[in-house]
């Protein structure tokens, strides 16, 4: 009997860190785009997967692991943010990149000079604009053109209904589209 | 005719617009997709570059000591200063009160003694007068003309 018990745990601790290991690397993606701070999303993502571990008796699977991670990392980003406002003293022992640094990042894929740079000016703007969503359209904003999901996946993510994921969606594109609406 | 001509050159203008307008809608959407597209690939380099460069362990340092103990030492002061203001504010609160008591008192225990004496010059008047009036009784009393027997010294007298 007891010696089933260990078992069940040996799997379930294996099961875990299969999931850990599949999902980290898009974690800490989705955390770096949400904070544009590369410490910050790395302590995230380890409280994230710490949290997880900690839950994993009552994962029960209704939702897919990816989902349930990201819910997770989104409700310790949103704790996170509300405790340094309530610390608002204490110093920013990290800081996020500007849009500018973070627009930087462009694979090279052989385009000439001039595309490169016209392509980091626009990830820019997108950047800027990202900037000055509301946190609950960028975090739909970055879950659907980021991490490609669903929106019935973003739904359950963010613990928001379909319609309101659109709406969402649809409000963050529109301020993108001005973006590049205005430059043209 | 004409009319007929007009409404078909305005149909044909429409449609042209309609396709220049449908044309620059989808240009938009593909840039928009490209946008996107460019962006998507630059969050994903930039993020697996962070995500294998390596991290080096940094102690935690106690952030902005000097600042906290600054806020500290501030905050501090502003309660010692509010406390011994309303110390001294207390102290100088009390003392005028007791004045004013004191003051009070003074002034009815003044009012107390002018009224006082003004019931005994009231009382003493009112003395003055039964006085005169029993020696105007007594005046009038008492026989104003000399009896027979004294009346030769008294015209001696009157000479």
């Amino acid at each position: 009997m007891r010696d089933d018990a260990r078992q069940n745990a040996a799997v379930a601790e294996q099961e875990y860190a299969a999931v850990a290991a599949a999902h980290r690397a898009q974690l800490f993606r989705f955390l770096l785009s949400s904070t544009r701070d590369a410490d910050l999303a790395e302590t995230l993502t380890q409280d994230t997967l710490l949290k997880a571990y900690q839950n994993w008796g009552s994962f029960r699977g209704e939702s897919s692991a990816l989902t349930w991670l990201m819910r997770i990392a989104i409700n310790l980003q949103k704790d996170h943010w509300r405790n340094r406002r309530m610390q608002f003293w204490k110093q920013t022992q990290t800081q996020g990149v500007s849009v500018e640094e973070a627009a930087e990042w462009l694979p090279g894929g052989g385009s000439s000079p001039e595309t490169q740079l016209l392509a980091k000016e626009r990830v820019a703007q997108v950047w800027k604009v990202v900037e000055k969503l509301s946190e609950r359209q960028r975090t739909v904003f970055l879950l659907r053109h980021v991490e490609e999901l669903e929106l019935s996946e973003i739904a359950k993510t963010t613990g928001l209904n379909e319609g309101t994921v659109k709406a969402h969606l649809s409000r963050a594109m529109a301020k993108v589209k001005a973006e590049f609406g205005g430059r043209q | 005719m004409n009319f007929m001509k007009n409404k078909t050159t305005q149909r044909t203008e429409a449609a042209a617009q309609a396709n220049f307008e449908g044309q620059d809608f989808d240009a938009q959407e593909r840039e928009l997709a490209e946008v996107l597209g460019a962006f998507r690939q630059s969050v994903h380099a930039w993020s697996d570059a962070e995500f294998n460069r390596e991290r080096k362990l940094v102690p935690a340092r106690r952030p902005l000591f000097g600042f906290r103990l600054a806020v500290a030492s501030s905050l501090l002061m502003i309660a010692a200063g509010v406390t011994g203001g309303i110390t001294v504010y207390q102290h100088y609160h009390d003392i005028a009160v007791t004045q004013a008591r004191q003051d009070a008192e003074k002034k009815r225990l003044a009012d107390e003694k002018a009224r006082i004496d003004k019931m005994n010059q009231d009382q003493m008047a009112g003395h003055r007068e039964n006085d005169d009036a029993l020696l105007a009784d007594i005046d009038s009393d008492i026989a104003q003309e000399s009896p027979a027997a004294m009346e030769p010294l008294a015209s001696l007298m009157a000479r």
